[in-house]
């Protein structure tokens, strides 16, 4: 097995077969001010998506900072900021996510404390919360399109059997 | 044990207080051969530090967290 995972490693030289300047990382980053780079990631953490997919990660039990600096390192595998940048706007990512979190009343674990604080059981607890409300999510779906189509189709009357006229018996009843 | 992690190094690095500090108020000469502009800061200016503005930035988070943990 260690045999087998020694050949994943990238052999020597394997950096110069491409072009200089093919990869996103050696041209020049979209954004190479600090004040640009946390702007881009204020817009982006700031929509609807994002943070609900964050707060589900935060609340699985994933440390705050890990989820920091991976987002920092593949922005800058795709040259949108350099990588001093990524190291300076790294705090402030990790501020923002923990706002994220308080703000929207979840137990996350920040990984700045040297004992990690959410255990196993505890993630499972969520999978599992987050399973059932994704159950209920797709039952709450399916009796919306049940209910739909009794509204929307058209109410068929049931057919009135016609009464037989009364004939009128009284001696000024009409004859015809 | 955790691998290494800049960011848990840069968070915990970043002294807001030492970075932001308090202005310090310079002692003005009031004589007709006093510099006027002081030397050792030539040209440089706290707001041109990125680390600066990155500190203020957090800080204001930080005091955005600490409203929402008091309330």
């Amino acid at each position: 097995m260690l045999r087998d995972q020694s050949f994943d490693a990238p052999i020597p030289g394997m950096s110069m077969t491409a072009e200089l300047g093919a990869r996103p990382w050696q041209s020049p980053p979209k954004y190479s001010t600090v004040d640009d780079a946390i702007e881009y990631y204020l817009d982006r953490m700031s929509s609807e998506e994002f943070l609900d997919q964050l707060t589900d990660v935060m609340e699985m039990g994933v440390p705050v900072t890990s989820i920091a600096n991976t987002m920092q390192l593949g922005n800058v595998m795709e040259g949108i900021h350099s990588v001093d940048v990524g190291m300076l706007v790294l705090p402030v990512l990790v501020e923002m996510m923990m706002l994220v979190g308080d703000s929207a009343g979840i137990e996350y674990d920040s990984g700045l404390s040297k004992e990690a604080p959410m255990n196993e059981k505890r993630t499972r607890n969520t999978l599992v919360a987050k399973t059932a409300r994704k159950l209920q999510m797709q039952l709450n779906e399916q009796e919306d399109k049940e209910d739909k189509p009794m509204v929307d189709e058209p109410i068929e009357m049931e057919e009135q059997e016609e009464m037989p006229e009364e004939k009128p018996k009284g001696l000024m009843g009409r004859r015809k | 044990m955790r691998g290494f992690n800049p960011a848990i190094v840069a968070h915990l690095n970043l002294d807001l207080d030492k970075i932001i500090g308090e202005e310090k108020t310079q002692n003005k000469n009031t004589g007709l051969l006093a510099p006027r502009k002081n030397m050792m800061n030539k040209g440089q200016n706290k707001i041109d530090n990125p680390l600066y503005r990155v500190a203020n930035h957090v800080k204001i988070l930080r005091d955005k967290r600490n409203e929402l943990k008091d309330a």
